[in-house]
């Protein structure tokens, strides 16, 4: 009733045209260094709080 | 919110539920909510190249704090089934002014980190139908220096499931413990979706039916809990989600709740029971023990779904190597109203 897609769907113009796409990550490349966050609890448990229910 | 966004949407979304719950207008509701305490918005699903499966799931979250900014959390998990292997990669940010749209009448985004940037999201919409999506996010796998990429576009083709079946709950306040405070959430469950995954080397055309949920009023509270989301070949919806009084304990039901779409766009909220089931895969990294198998039963609705995860291994981790959570691309099969029905799934565990 409800079947999964095998074929993709055309891109919509409207999405992607106007969407200046980021070059793909490369593993030899280092990201630009963020001062980790201080967070107010483990991050573990403000993670699991955050996807719970 | 006003209801002036309602003009925009497009015929096939015009036959949205609009009046089904007073708590969730569409698609204002769709955008931010500055003023509420919690906000995510989380796509999850199976995705197909062939033969091949993956599960995805990209979330961007908002919490605030007391005495510090309000945080951002960006998390992107994909896995290959066939590899039998997870990529993932979480990071967090304070909150930048415009990271989500809130205006109905602006194009709809939600993005975190910027264009390239490692671990960096874009959930984003067209100004004329803003339930009509694409997501882009990149990363790169720490554990197997692989670079990842996802580029989607998402339909909806039906209407919303509503969360408890009004899109609305109480929570406990996390201040005082005692006051209760309101939740919405709906979901979209059938999102047409299609683009392109780069693992690695591999460029990959894929496509799947996804889901997408947007939460937000008072975050869930602290303590174990599991959700696992159905997609069943008989258009039933379902979302089984409880929370746990102690320890998981194997082959006990407890009692649980789900929510269920039916196919004439209705929601229902039921009562039922879950068990989790033996064997646990207990993680080397963290060795907290996860259930990739779940039994759900309704039994209202004669329905009892095996819930497995098509690989063990799916445990999210915390920057520092400490679990997190667990997220599983996972197949259904079972019963429903007495008739055999299977399909996608997803197994979701917060045990740490």
């Amino acid at each position: 009733m409800y079947p999964d897609l095998q074929v993709p769907l055309p891109l919509s113009h409207h999405h992607y045209a106007a969407m200046a796409l980021p070059p793909l990550p490369q593993p030899g490349l280092s990201p630009a260094p963020r001062a980790a966050l201080a967070l107010p609890i483990a991050e573990a448990r403000l993670r699991s709080i955050l996807m719970g229910v | 919110m006003s209801r002036s966004g309602l003009g925009l949407l497009s015929s096939p979304l015009a036959d949205l539920r609009m009046d089904a719950s007073p708590y969730l207008i569409l698609p204002n509701d769709h955008y931010a909510h500055a003023d509420a305490p919690f906000e995510r918005w989380r796509h999850l699903g199976t995705l197909r190249c062939g033969a091949r499966r993956f599960g995805v799931e990209v979330v961007a979250a908002r919490v605030h704090g007391s005495g510090r900014p309000a945080l951002l959390m960006a998390s992107i998990a994909v896995t290959d089934v066939a590899a039998a292997r997870l990529y993932q990669h979480t990071s967090w940010r304070n909150r930048t002014p415009g990271w989500a749209e809130s205006d109905p009448g602006q194009p709809w985004t939600v993005a975190i980190g910027a264009a390239g940037e490692d671990g960096a999201l874009a959930l984003r919409a067209s100004r004329h139908d803003p339930l009509d999506m694409s997501i882009e996010a990149g990363f790169v796998d720490a554990a197997t220096g692989k670079p990842l990429r996802l580029k989607l576009r998402l339909s909806q083709q039906r209407a919303p499931m509503l969360a408890g079946g009004g899109a609305r709950a109480d929570r406990p306040d996390a201040t005082d413990g005692a006051s209760r405070q309101p939740s919405h959430a709906y979901a979209l469950t059938d999102l047409r979706s299609a683009g392109t995954l780069q693992v690695g080397t591999e460029l990959l055309s894929v496509s799947g039916l996804t889901w997408m949920e947007h939460e937000y009023g008072a975050p869930p509270p602290d303590g174990p809990w599991l959700r696992q989301h159905m997609q069943l070949s008989n258009g039933i919806r379902i979302v089984n989600e409880y929370r746990l009084a102690g320890v998981p304990v194997a082959n006990r039901p407890a009692p649980s709740r789900a929510t269920v779409l039916w196919p004439d766009g209705n929601t229902s909220f039921e009562a039922g029971k879950t068990t989790l089931r033996m064997p646990v895969w207990t993680s080397p990294a963290t060795g907290i023990a996860y259930f990739p198998h779940v039994t759900v039963e309704i039994a209202r609705l004669q329905a009892k779904v095996e819930v497995m995860s098509l690989i063990a291994a799916q445990e999210l981790l915390a920057t520092d190597g400490r679990g997190a959570v667990y997220q599983g691309v996972a197949n259904a099969e079972g019963v429903f109203e007495g008739g055999a029905s299977s399909g996608t799934a997803w197994n979701e565990q917060g045990l740490s």
